[in-house]
């Protein structure tokens, strides 16, 4: 009884169910209208029929600087997943596929390479879940979350950077195995 | 830059230096110092005029206004981009003059047609103030003289489409851009090359999938569905097409437009042909995008429309195969459920048929936590037999469930669920003190059985748990079915039942603590209990900010200027906000103006990308946030906390607090578990803090605003040039019973309704009579007398008051207060305040404004004034109840045991028992008891 559609601004109002939850970050309406403007096809949610907006996957298409076009850490275009998520009460349905699968359409669309996405390293079910869609961790950003929820280091979390390739890539030169063992600096990927 | 350049700026940097400073008279000795020596330009003109208006005086003024005018209809039309925008300024801040104000660049325009910067700015300025006629022409304009940028084009088509659908524009205009939207788009869909190898498309035609969905929003506003349905059915810009690339976005535009057209033939076979069972890999994983409710929707609505057994029979027969196939799909199992339903209601199936296919989606669906919810839209058309038979079955299954992992339980969760809602809220006054203990037991029970996963190694992200579930539903059923055995005659919800439920979702806090369903239901019942500082440290949990001050703040919000208008204590690492509710009130209406800009900003960013659907959107959005209810309560309850707690000035938001344009209301309560019977109340709505605020709460907050306003100015003894409306107390209160205030706040209204009138007459304004002063004057009178009465406790223990509003256990001693003691008490202050402001501006003396007679004034300040000690007094015995020995033995015992008439049973405390441990429970006692401590210190707080 759910359905996927595009978000509207006006459904910015009906994110109690997810924004709620703590672990779902609230951002100024100006983030959330930027993103609607520039890439209103990547910006999608999940309805119940009665209970409204029960999940939203947010995205944007992207490449890095073309000054960094010699470094070999060079990110060429590609679907990026900025927000995933899902209320409380509704995981483990299968709507954090759906969603991902519609953004991964709609960058294959706009021929992206791959989709991408960062997670905090020591969040094992999300690397679990994004594994299990299809993603492999490309590359360890460093210490790139400032805070570790852990706290198991002082300097901050590491994130992986986890990747899915496109159409586009036939020879899946995007994506390398055992990414987990390959650090890069934040300075890189930015 | 050139000389000339240079001296030119040099000099309209004086005049621009003069200008900030305010020395506006060196400002014009310098303008026209440039103008007699012979710079004679429209710019220092209209320069001229500016700083002539921005004059204190009316002359100075009239003579701006003049000027400016004069300039605006000059022949030949002002040009100069600079000229114009000072111009623009000037009527911006003359207001009323719309018409020039396009005019100006309308004629500008057309003088200089090549000038791309005038036109530009025309259209900005116009699109920015949602003036869409004239941003309308300014884009008309544009895609005339400038024809190779096609984005114009499709701006124009744009604005007339906005323009079309603006309440604000006539029915002839409306009709006419309408049409003029439908012409152009179609025009441009037309344009499209109809071989689509075809590399170049004309610009005017549509190149992107948002200006598809632009001609999609231009026919959907005309009701022209079926043409949606055949565009995307066509090569060129259909669903298969280059453009569109099979986006579902496309595919819910021709679902809804096949509804919409009521083609439900066709809408059937697209239904069908998209959730044809898979027989290739990549038809497998297709379907789990076409497995959308969306399909399945029009599926079921085109049969029960077709209408006829065999096309029932068919879907009903596509249905069952589709779920032998994938027979995880909820949708399907709906589908087919809606179907059984639709056929019981026309009478082509029996009771039994509906009965089985509830059961059988129990079945299907019991360790999903959708479940419940899904079936509450069937189980009312069951008679009491087959329901009794549903929740047996209910009951059963979940002992014999194999969920596993987080999903362990759910199936109990269900069946309790059902039972809440079927066999004891739709029922509530005959459930039993046993039958409601057992249930709340049995919720504890299994709660305390259910696995939770060890999540002390990952705190920050520990995700609620379905058994979540079940301590919510203890709490509900503990607040909801113990009415028919409390001794509480106050109210339907035994405050002692709050203290208890609260105790229970503290308990789930421990182990989920960023579970919102409790914590927003937690709040609420410390609101209630009159536990201000609890109720604000629990929402800070919630992290609440941005949007959510429109769509979740209301929880707290409404009515805590009443509650506890003054700073908590601060809380460690917390911010302002989360303690203080002014800074709490000031965060949430900062944020509807950092909304409004970045809207606008966003919107014209839109007109770039051409996202045209969305900017649209933004504009939705940006109506309803700014005549958001919410937005108009928060400014009116952040002046009331200043009036009885102090801090700074809130006169920065006297324009939304006097505000008067229609209300939008978006207030949700989603977030809220609810297992109500359907019709029934929701469990929210029994648990508010009075009737939700709506319109009459707001006109009324307003008169009050108003009234104190007057009153300032009175007393700074600032001219009153034009006294406030006196409005009819029928219009603030109405006479209707369903009221949206609380009974302290009506008369609160009627009484500062005569304080206004009061005011009114004191201020010299002839509007009010001498009858209606001494009129005023008798109710201001009896209303102070009757408080004092109401507040008074000589010759007893308690005031009536306190015995009014007050928790009590068995005894006649008041245990603690609650909100209603808080509300009433804030309301009279409120108002007493108000009167004493009043009488003593009358009373001063010499004054010209003493018109009443002076006796009666000084005997009115007297009883104002005991009012105020009286009330206090209250709080003070209430204060001394509290830190009585022994009072935290009693709240524990309290807790386990309940009290009222008799003890509890020996499950229900058993269970309480097991569940809340000494220590916690000591502690969950103590903050209460402090915050009770701490929220009369707020009381006797406020002064006079």
């Amino acid at each position: 009884m759910s359905s996927i559609r595009r978000m509207s601004p006006t459904d910015l109002l009906s994110l109690n169910l997810t924004n709620l939850d703590p672990l779902t970050e609230n951002y100024d309406l100006g983030f959330y209208l930027n993103y609607m403007m520039r890439w209103p096809s990547l910006f999608s949610s999940v309805k119940d029929r009665k209970e409204g907006i029960v999940g939203y996957i947010m995205g944007k298409l992207e490449e890095q600087h073309p000054s960094m076009r010699h470094s070999e850490h060079y990110t060429p275009w590609h679907g990026h997943i900025t927000v995933l998520t899902v209320a409380p009460a509704w995981r483990r349905l299968g709507h954090a596929r759906r969603l991902t699968e519609r953004l991964e359409q709609g960058s294959d669309i706009n021929n992206a390479w791959f989709v991408d996405l960062y997670v905090r390293a020591g969040n094992k079910i999300a690397v679990d879940m994004y594994k299990g869609m299809g993603y492999s961790v490309f590359r360890r950003v460093v210490n790139y979350y400032s805070d570790d929820p852990t706290g198991m280091s002082e300097s901050g979390e590491d994130a992986f950077d986890m990747r899915k390739p496109c159409s586009r890539d036939r020879k899946l030169e995007h994506i390398r195995e055992n990414g987990e063992n390959f650090p890069v600096s934040p300075t890189d990927v930015s | 830059m050139s000389t000339n350049d240079a001296v030119f700026h040099r000099r309209n940097k004086q005049i621009e230096d003069a200008i900030d400073v305010g020395n506006l008279k060196q400002a014009l000795q310098l303008i026209e110092k440039r103008i007699k020596k012979g710079e004679d330009t429209s710019f220092l003109k209209a320069w001229k005029a500016h700083v002539l208006h921005r004059h204190a005086d009316d002359t100075h003024q009239q003579r701006g206004i003049t000027e400016t005018l004069a300039l605006c209809k000059a022949e030949p039309a002002v040009t100069d981009l600079d000229t114009l925008d000072i111009l623009y300024e000037t009527l911006q801040r003359v207001g009323g003059h719309e018409d020039t104000m396009r005019n100006i660049w309308e004629r500008a325009a057309k003088a200089v047609p090549q000038v791309l910067d005038i036109q530009t700015r025309w259209f900005e300025y116009a699109f920015e103030k949602d003036d869409w006629k004239s941003a309308q022409k300014a884009a008309m304009s544009l895609q005339n003289n400038f024809p190779k940028k096609r984005s114009y084009y499709i701006w124009a088509i744009f604005l007339c489409y906005l323009l079309a659908v603006d309440e604000g524009t006539s029915e002839m205009d409306r009709k006419l851009f309408g049409t003029l939207a439908y012409r152009m788009v179609s025009k441009a869909a037309e344009s499209v090359p109809s071989d689509p190898k075809e590399l170049l498309s004309p610009p005017r035609a549509i190149q992107s999938a948002e200006e598809l969905l632009l001609l999609v929003k231009i026919y959907e506003s005309q009701g022209r569905h079926s043409e949606i349905v055949k565009i995307l059915d066509s090569e060129n810009l259909g669903i298969k097409s280059k453009m569109v690339q099979s986006d579902w976005s496309f595919i819910g535009v021709k679902l809804s437009s096949l509804e919409k057209a009521e083609m439900w033939a066709e809408g059937l076979s697209y239904a069908r042909e998209l959730l044809a069972i898979p027989s290739t890999e990549e038809e497998k994983k297709a379907i789990q995008e076409r497995d959308d409710w969306a399909v399945w929707h029009l599926l079921v609505t085109a049969t029960q429309k077709i209408n006829s057994t065999g096309t029932t029979s068919e879907t009903q027969k596509f249905i069952t195969e589709f779920i032998k196939a994938q027979p995880k799909s909820r949708n399907a199992q709906l589908a087919h459920l809606d179907l059984t339903h639709s056929s019981f209601q026309s009478g082509s199936v029996m009771q039994e048929d509906l009965l089985s296919a509830c059961q059988g989606y129990f079945d299907h669906s019991k360790n999903k936590l959708y479940c419940f919810d899904d079936l509450l839209g069937y189980i009312p058309s069951l008679n009491e037999d087959s329901v009794v038979k549903l929740l047996n079955h209910a009951s059963r299954g979940s002992e014999q469930s194999e969920g596993s992992g987080p999903f362990k339980g759910v199936a109990v969760i269900n069946a309790l669920k059902l039972e809440y809602c079927f066999l004891m809220s739709s029922n509530a006054a005959k459930v039993s003190r046993e039958k409601a203990e057992d249930f709340v037991s049995r919720c504890l029970k299994a709660y305390r059985e259910a696995e939770r996963p060890d999540q002390s190694g990952a705190p920050s992200t520990i995700e609620s748990q379905p058994s979540d579930d079940l301590c919510v539903l203890a709490a509900m059923g503990l607040i909801r079915f113990s009415s028919s055995w409390s001794l509480s005659t106050q109210e339907d919800i035994p405050d002692i039942m709050l203290i208890r439920a609260a105790a229970i979702l503290e308990r789930l806090i421990v182990d989920s603590p960023h579970n919102y369903q409790g914590l927003l239901l937690l709040v609420r019942l410390y609101l209630r209990l009159g536990a201000g500082s609890l109720a604000l440290k629990t929402f800070s949990k919630l992290s609440v900010k941005q949007l959510q001050f429109e769509t979740v703040a209301h929880n707290l919000f409404t009515r805590l200027s009443t509650i506890h208008p003054h700073s908590a204590p601060p809380l460690e690492g917390a911010e302002y906000k989360d303690f203080n509710p002014q800074s709490a009130f000031v965060q949430a209406l900062n944020f509807y103006r950092s909304a409004n800009l970045t809207s606008t900003r966003q919107r014209s960013k839109g007109l770039d990308y051409g996202s045209y659907v969305n900017i649209e959107g933004t504009i939705e959005l940006q109506k309803r946030l700014r005549q958001s209810v919410c937005r108009r309560m928060w400014a009116l309850s952040v002046k009331q906390t200043q009036r009885l707690a102090g801090g700074d000035p809130m006169g920065r938001f006297d324009d939304i607090a006097r505000d008067s344009s229609p209300l939008i209301d978006q207030r949700a309560f989603d977030a809220f578990m609810n297992c109500e019977a359907p019709c029934q109340p929701t469990f929210e709505e029994l648990v508010r803090l009075g009737p939700l605020p709506q319109d009459r709460w707001v006109r009324s907050a307003q008169m009050t605003d108003k009234l104190l306003g007057l009153l300032k100015d009175l007393a700074n003894q600032k001219p009153i040039s034009v006294a406030p409306e006196v409005p009819s107390l029928d219009d603030l209160v109405g006479t209707s019973t369903e009221s949206d205030m609380t009974i302290p706040e009506i008369e609160g209204t009627k009484i500062n309704l005569n304080l206004l009138k009061l005011a009114v007459h004191l201020s010299g304004s002839k509007s009010v009579t001498t009858e209606q002063v001494d009129e005023s004057l008798d109710q201001v009178e009896e209303w102070l007398n009757s408080k004092l009465k109401a507040v008074e406790a000589e010759g007893t223990s308690v005031s009536r008051l306190v015995s009014e509003t007050a928790i009590f256990l068995q005894s006649d001693t008041p245990y603690a207060p609650t909100w209603r003691f808080f509300h009433t008490i804030y309301s009279i202050l409120d108002s007493v305040k108000a009167a004493t402001v009043l009488f003593s501006i009358a009373s001063k003396k010499g004054s010209k404004n003493a018109k009443f007679p002076k006796n009666r004034v000084t005997s009115l300040l007297e009883t104002a004034r005991k009012v105020h000690q009286s009330a206090q007094g209250n709080a003070r015995a209430l204060k001394k109840h509290i830190s009585e020995s022994g009072k935290l033995g009693s709240l524990i015992d309290l807790v386990t045991a309940g009290t009222g008439i008799g003890e509890d049973g020996s499950q229900l405390r058993g269970e309480l028992e097991k569940i809340l441990d000494t220590s916690s429970l000591e502690l969950f006692c103590g903050e209460l008891m402090e915050s009770w401590d701490e929220a009369l210190g707020g009381v006797l707080a406020v002064r006079l």
